[in-house]
């Protein structure tokens, strides 16, 4: 044990609470600015909490916009995506690692070469192509691009190498096909890490941002980080809405990390993702 | 411990449900079910209310008028309009109807993707020149503009204030008003603290220099498209401009790039004068609900008339790919009529660009403001072909805060402008 | 390119070799693979030969014809100071934002792991986690506000110390750190816990020997905390740099490049050359030219992360 220094620890802990009271401020910030009225905002009250607090914010959002029907959109394309990269992911990542095929090499190093690319280097030609599917507008033009991950193939491929042959080579004896072997065999071997993999990929299509401004027009089929630019109008920006719009869309992922906050640290600091 | 969290999922999931039924229940009577043998419009917009409703209203007169015809309109943030609509008419998947910014048009025009609106010369004589320019191409018209884009010629002034300082009535000559301006800023220590005479938003910055250079009787169109800014009448326009700011000090630079415009800091007390367009107007009587202001012509930088470059604002195009151009171009004809134009200019705060609807004394009974305005109508001068119009803004915006501090002398900077506008405008030939 | 882990895993087993004559094998990897490498080639790596392809056009998407201009586009980038402009922000942005951010979560990690109470502990790490699930948008937007010159927050507590406004975000001087301590703010929970797991894999023995050769808390940090946390350090700092690289959505809501394109950084200036001012051909050859930036910038990394650790 290190030797204790009551005064350090207990420096250290005050720095670290005041570190914490400050990372917690801007929801604060958020909350308290979503219960003002627009009016109090930009007038330019130099005050922190409202001086009458109104939820005429949330109001807006919650009536005065399809929401509930954002949030479902949102809901469905974050779940399909997350089923089928999992799926996908497992599946190749087991064939790389596993089998043996021609130009398999290549074709790990080209796939894990697409993570290194930005999305607005090839965001035309992504929506050119959608377009030439007929796509435009369409949820599922935001579930197709993203049904398979270069760094979910990556992370499986690396985990399923840990397996080990004779265990494969067992079930196969015992006339298992290879679906079976990965489904039965594989996948339970490697859930810490499908778990991980999972949550980040729900999350990364939950905040998906960029994509659903482009390629979705009607109302009625946007996901929800879009309303935060629904709620923006051209000279008069309606703060309160923005805000009561941003709260309702960081609760259910804040809901959602307490809930898994373990399986969350765990497969972070275990596949290191992002 | 699992169940817990199966729990909490379960309760999500079940709060998600309910929002959204609620939230579907309120919504249901105001989608119409689609039915068969519709003639089916996409109509874009961008987001402002009051021209969203202004729009609505004109959909749903039209929809009665014809029950074959339903119209989906669809809105879009301003920032991310303009590159949706490339999006769109790149990817041949455009909506029939949009609504364009005139000096958007050209681009769309000259690549053949918007549909010709019938009877070019009779509309000709029909709308003032400038808010025309960019819908014309070979003499055709690709579309019809429904406001008169103009941020000249009239300024938001408090009347207080002026009298606080003694002076009686808004500035008539250029001198005037650079003299009180100087009177009329209030500072604070270094700062500012009430701006004499505010014109630095991203609009009037580049108007105002493009019009004192008119006034003067100059020109700042070359050969070729290319711009031509090394005029001794450039010159003398920018120097007076960036003097304001460095030598007379009557507005400053820090409101500038920020989210609210110059109208609302003149709405809120913190400059005297205002140079912005008429439609500031409708913020500062129905967001801020104030009364204590006026709307005053501002005087030409010469003894020439105040002539003016103005844009061709907005309008509305229909595109050459849909499938319903016919139904398309006929409501674009509705809404150009002469009531339709009338109840939209009214409720959106905008300047007629038909002559009939601005000449309607209605017009002005409704919106008093709005005279300064149409009294100069018939001085606007279209801009000119400007290919990327939010780059040509953004490249005399930057090189005028550069000059304003000292940082660019006003010659080279007019350099560098016109070599950098010039470069653009090859790129989009 | 080995991209190992933060923690540290055993390295794999070799792949076990196929036997010949198993024609069921044969197809499963076949039909399984096809449908995911179908996916693969129309969004990945179709739109990335297209986007490369297109550099060496003069190409406007709505005119719909490309004309070929072969190496101009790069040439033209040399002479461009608004690209060159942004090269140099996009560095200093990447820079200075991984060495604080670096400093700040190794100090917050050790901090934190000095924690003895177990709930403290793993309350004070969520609390630094939270912000980096948030969408990203709503989080700069929620900023934009904070750093609103009128009515926001920062400018709220300076007039509370009774000193002058700041443009957080229009001024020159001001605005790129102002978005860096916006990104901080809304990342650095991933590296804190990243450096946590480095720390707790750290055998306690080291520092007992230490402890009783009579070294100093400074010592112990350098001497045995550092060396041993090269791995983890190694991975954060190649990651951190990569996504720096790629920041998009704070510049594109917060500043939108602005002032004086003192925020203009590489990403959001392809994405504006391509979408804002239709140089569609240009904004590729300009993508080209960033992905070889990163791709250097990480072999380089690895590069040197690997000589050191070898000493």
């Amino acid at each position: 044990m290190h030797r204790r220094n009551k005064w350090l620890d207990g420096l250290i802990m005050l720095v670290l609470i005041v570190a914490a009271c400050a990372m917690l401020l801007p929801y604060a910030w958020m909350v308290l600015s979503s219960l003002k009225s627009n009016m109090e905002i930009v007038s330019g009250s130099h005050t922190f909490l409202p001086s009458k607090a109104s939820l005429e914010g949330y109001r807006t959002v919650l009536v005065d916009a399809p929401f509930g029907r954002w949030l479902m959109n949102s809901a469905v394309t974050s779940i399909v995506i997350t089923a089928a990269t999992l799926f996908t992911s497992a599946l190749a990542g087991y064939i790389f690692a596993k089998h043996q095929f021609k130009g398999q090499k290549l074709l790990f190093i080209l796939i894990l070469a697409t993570m290194m690319i930005p999305f607005q280097v090839i965001m035309i030609p992504t929506y050119l192509i959608t377009a030439k599917l007929g796509l435009v507008n369409q949820l599922m033009a935001i579930i197709l691009p993203n049904l398979v991950s270069s760094y979910g193939v990556f992370l499986a491929k690396q985990f399923i190498e840990d397996i080990p042959q004779d265990l494969l080579d067992a079930a196969r004896m015992d006339g298992a096909g290879e679906l079976r072997l990965m489904v039965r065999i594989i996948a339970p071997l490697i859930l810490t890490m499908l778990s991980a993999l999972g949550i980040f990929t729900f999350m990364n299509s939950w905040n998906n941002y960029l994509w659903p401004l482009i390629i979705l027009n009607d109302e009625s089929k946007m996901t929800v980080p879009l309303a935060l630019v629904y709620f923006n109008g051209t000279h008069m920006v309606n703060y309160n809405v923005v805000m009561s719009a941003a709260v309702l869309i960081t609760l259910p992922v804040i809901a959602v990390f307490l809930i898994f906050q373990k399986q969350f640290i765990k497969g972070l600091t275990m596949t290191g993702m992002k | 411990m699992r169940i817990i969290k199966l729990c909490s999922v379960f309760a999500i999931i079940c709060t998600i449900f309910a929002i959204t039924g609620c939230a579907n229940d309120s919504k249901a009577d105001s989608s119409p079910s689609s039915s068969q043998g519709k003639v089916k419009l996409v109509f874009w917009s961008h987001q402002e209310d009051a021209f969203m409703n202004a729009y609505k209203k004109v959909i749903s007169d039209y929809e009665a008028l014809h029950p074959d015809v339903s119209i989906d309109y669809q809105t879009f943030p301003y920032d991310v309009y303009n590159q949706k609509l490339k999006a769109s008419f790149s990817a041949k998947s455009p909506p029939d109807i949009a609504e364009m910014f005139g000096t958007w048009v050209p681009e769309y025009s000259k690549n053949g993707l918007l549909a010709e609106i019938p009877g070019s010369e009779q509309l000709q004589t029909e709308y003032y020149e400038a808010p025309l320019g960019g819908y014309t191409l070979n003499g055709k018209l690709y579309g019809l503009p429904l406001e008169f884009n103009i941020e000249n010629g009239g300024m938001l002034i408090h009347p207080e204030m002026l009298k606080e300082h003694g002076i009686a009535n808004p500035p008539a000559t250029w001198d005037e008003l650079v003299a009180d301006a100087k009177l009329l800023t209030v500072r604070d220590g270094k700062r500012i603290k009430v701006k004499g005479f505010d014109f630095v938003s991203g609009d009037n910055i580049t108007f105002t220099f493009l019009s004192m250079i008119l006034q003067q009787n100059g020109k700042y169109w070359g050969e070729d498209d290319h711009v031509n800014f090394q005029t001794p009448e450039a010159q003398k326009a920018m120097s007076a401009l960036t003097d304001l700011v460095a030598n007379d000090k009557v507005a400053d630079l820090t409101t500038f790039g920020g989210e609210l415009d110059t109208s609302d800091y003149f709405f809120q007390g913190r400059s005297a004068m205002t140079y912005r367009g008429p439609w500031t107007v409708a913020a500062g009587l129905n967001t801020y609900k104030v009364k204590d202001f006026e709307y005053v012509p501002v005087p030409s930088f010469t003894t020439n008339p105040p002539s003016f470059s103005a844009e061709s604002g907005w309008g509305i195009v229909a595109s050459e790919k849909s499938k319903q151009q016919k139904a398309a171009v006929d409501f674009i004809t509705y809404m150009s009529s002469n009531d339709n134009l009338l109840a939209w200019n009214q409720s959106t705060f905008t300047v007629p660009a038909k002559k009939a609807v601005a000449e309607n004394p209605e017009f002005l009974k409704s919106n008093p403001y709005m005279k300064t305005s149409l009294d100069i109508l018939q001085l606007g001068k279209w801009i000119g072909p400007i290919a990327d119009r939010d780059f040509f803004f953004k490249t005399i915006n930057d090189h005028f805060q550069l000059m304003a501090t000292g940082q660019e002398a006003v010659e080279k900077g007019l350099q560098n402008i016109e070599k950098t506008i010039n470069e653009s405008q090859d790129q989009h030939k | 390119m080995n991209l190992d882990t933060a923690t540290g895993r055993n390295k794999g087993i070799e792949p076990g070799i196929e036997r010949p004559g198993r024609k069921n094998g044969r197809k499963f990897i076949y039909l399984s693979l096809a449908p995911v490498l179908l996916l693969f080639g129309v969004f990945a790596f179709l739109p990335i030969g297209w986007s490369l392809g297109l550099s060496v056009f003069k190409y406007n998407p709505l005119s719909g014809s490309a004309l070929f201009v072969g190496a101009d586009n790069y040439i033209r980038m040399l002479g461009d100071s608004v690209f060159l402009k942004s090269l140099w922000v996009t560095f200093k942005f990447v820079i200075i934002a991984v060495m604080v951010n670096i400093i700040i979560t190794l100090m917050i990690a050790v901090a934190i792991q000095r924690i003895r109470s177990g709930w403290l502990r793993s309350l004070m790490r969520t609390l630094f986690f939270l912000p980096t699930i948030a969408p990203l948008a709503g989080t700069a937007i929620v900023w934009s506000t904070m750093f609103n010159f009128n009515h926001g927050l920062f400018n709220i507590l300076l007039d509370k110390m009774h000193m002058a406004p700041i443009q957080w975000l229009s001024d020159p001087h001001y605005a790129l750190y102002s978005v860096i301590m916006m990104t901080l703010w809304a990342d650095i929970g991933y590296n804190i816990v990243l450096f946590i797991a480095g720390l707790d894999s750290i055998p306690e023995m080291y520092y007992e020997a230490a402890i009783l050769d009579g070294a100093s808390r400074w010592h112990i940090f350098k001497d045995i905390t550092l060396p041993l946390l090269r791995r983890s350090m190694l991975f954060i700092s190649v990651t951190t740099v990569v996504s720096y690289f790629q920041a998009f959505a704070q510049f594109q809501i917060m500043t939108k490049g602005e002032p004086f394109n003192e925020t203009r950084v590489l990403a959001l200036h392809i994405y504006e050359q391509a979408f804002s001012n239709s140089n569609m051909g240009y904004a590729s050859a300009m993508a080209t030219v960033f992905l070889m930036i990163i791709l250097v910038v990480t072999l380089l990394q690895l590069k040197w992360g690997r000589t050191e650790w070898e000493y």
